[in-house]
């Protein structure tokens, strides 16, 4: 017996993808798988990204959303070696399955940064990256060497501001490859070049880029060779997250080549700000100073003294005065107790005197020479003789000796 | 100080530092203040001067690939 066809159970291909659909999305070991491979085709559009991976055996399909594709820190290319995430799926309008991935990630770059943390941690034991080696970078540099990407962003960029702030420097420019298996070689020849000019500064630039694009500024080699640059190096590589060994080892790191030439040279506006500060700091202190000796000068020629002159000894004139009076006093004072004392000796003296016994009605006689008459051989006959009276003298002649 | 070598913009504007910080401090004489008053204003003019001639100056430029022999 047949059935007919009506009655028979079939399933639409729809119906029947959309079963795998949910069977395989039902499988919890199927989310959040990681699955390693080579890109083998990919594509991108508006909405996503197509693309397969395969090993040696088998490929897979793949597919990743506009939404994640647009955080990827790289652009995935033909024979990347990659890391997907995410979770299988069934494409029901194609019967295919799939795998839609959520994140990306360059396989090896692990170890690639294992490598470089451990060539980092070899270096920092060296002593390259000390502080107490860094160091610092001319004011006014008269030479400035550049090592740049050949017609690169970073390079004009570093000719027009290097230029545009301290046109006094000249630039030795030093082309090299920055990217590439050759960059590495290619820019430790580029150093090496430099260090045979007089450089002030020397400016190892490049714009920015995913960190496999900067990897040349992590070689060893050249790592090595920037450490003993004759001059200071300025690093600028890639853009503030991304830090290479080159940035450890250099005397001054900034993030970007417009960073590399402010540090590099001055600004001459700012030069000039700075001159014409000065300029008024000299003349400003200048005209205090000369107010000041003025004021000095205005504060003694103000004084008294050099209207009266009299006045600078005033004061002495009037001790002298005061010491002469003292002195006169005591004179005069020492004159009247010797006046008196003499007075008093002379009553005493007069006390005894002839002349008071003549006042008393005694004589006095001498001769004519004044000689006292003693006894009468003093005085033979014929001698004149003065004899003192109290009112006066009177004159005689001896008769010589009489005998009573 | 030997004066055999003509100072360098940087050893100028560092000298004019110097000398107005010291003129600033008016501890020195009146005439050695002077002195350096008139250092200083031909410092000024000297380091004004050629950033004027800088102005017009292109930086020169010198582009080094391989080695000059």
């Amino acid at each position: 017996m047949t059935t007919s066809p009506s009655e028979r159970k079939y399933l639409s291909v729809t119906e029947i993808n959309s079963i795998l659909k949910e069977a395989i999305e039902g499988v919890p070991g199927f989310h959040g798988l990681l699955i390693k491979g080579e890109i083998s085709s990919y594509k991108e559009y508006a909405t996503a990204a197509y693309f397969d991976i395969k090993d040696d055996k088998s490929t897979l399909s793949c597919i990743i959303w506009r939404d994640n594709f647009i955080y990827l820190p790289f652009s995935p290319k033909v024979g990347d070696e990659v890391l997907i995430k995410g979770y299988l799926t069934v494409y029901v309008a194609r019967g295919r399955y799939q795998f839609v991935a959520t994140s990306i990630e360059l396989f090896g770059k692990g170890n690639e940064l294992l490598r470089l943390e451990e060539l980092k941690k070899k270096l920092a034991s060296e002593g390259l990256f000390d502080e107490s080696r860094k160091r610092p970078i001319k004011e006014f540099p008269s030479k400035v060497g550049v090592i740049v990407g050949k017609g690169s962003a970073a390079e004009s960029d570093l000719i027009k501001n290097l230029g545009r702030r301290w046109p006094l420097t000249d630039i030795y420019l030093f082309p090299s490859l920055v990217q590439g298996k050759e960059a590495p070689k290619d820019l430790l020849r580029a150093f090496k070049l430099s260090q045979k000019y007089p450089l002030d500064t020397l400016i190892i630039a490049r714009g920015g880029g995913s960190n496999e694009d900067l990897s040349a500024f992590n070689d060893e080699a050249l790592v090595r060779a920037v450490s003993t640059s004759k001059m200071p190096v300025i690093s600028a590589v890639g853009h503030e997250i991304d830090v290479t060994l080159i940035d450890f080892v250099s005397d001054k790191r900034v993030s970007t080549p417009t960073g590399a030439a402010e540090e590099a040279v001055p600004d001459q506006e700012e030069i000039k700000q700075n001159i014409i500060f000065e300029e008024n700091s000299l003349i400003d202190s200048m005209e205090k100073r000369l107010e000041k000796e003025k004021n000095r000068l205005e504060s003694i020629s103000s004084r008294p003294f050099w209207k009266n002159p009299e006045e600078i000894y005033k004061d002495l004139l009037k001790k002298v005065g005061d010491l002469d009076a003292r002195l006169m006093v005591s004179t005069k004072q020492k004159v009247e107790i010797t006046k008196e004392r003499i007075e008093g000796e002379k009553k005493s003296l007069e006390a005894l005197s002839p002349l008071n016994v003549i006042n008393r009605g005694y004589s006095l006689t001498t001769k004519e020479d004044g000689t006292l008459i003693r006894s009468v051989a003093d005085a033979p006959e014929g001698t004149i003789l003065k004899t003192r009276v109290k009112d006066g003298i009177i004159e005689s002649q001896s008769k010589g000796e009489s005998h009573e | 100080m030997s004066e055999k070598k003509e100072m360098s913009f940087e050893d100028k504007m560092k000298r004019l530092e110097e000398v107005v910080e010291k003129v600033e401090g008016g501890s020195l004489p009146l005439e050695e203040t002077l002195k350096l008053f008139e250092e200083g204003k031909a410092l000024i003019a000297d380091l004004s001067s050629t950033l004027k001639e800088a102005e017009k100056k292109v930086g020169k430029f010198t582009e080094v690939e391989k080695e000059e022999k």
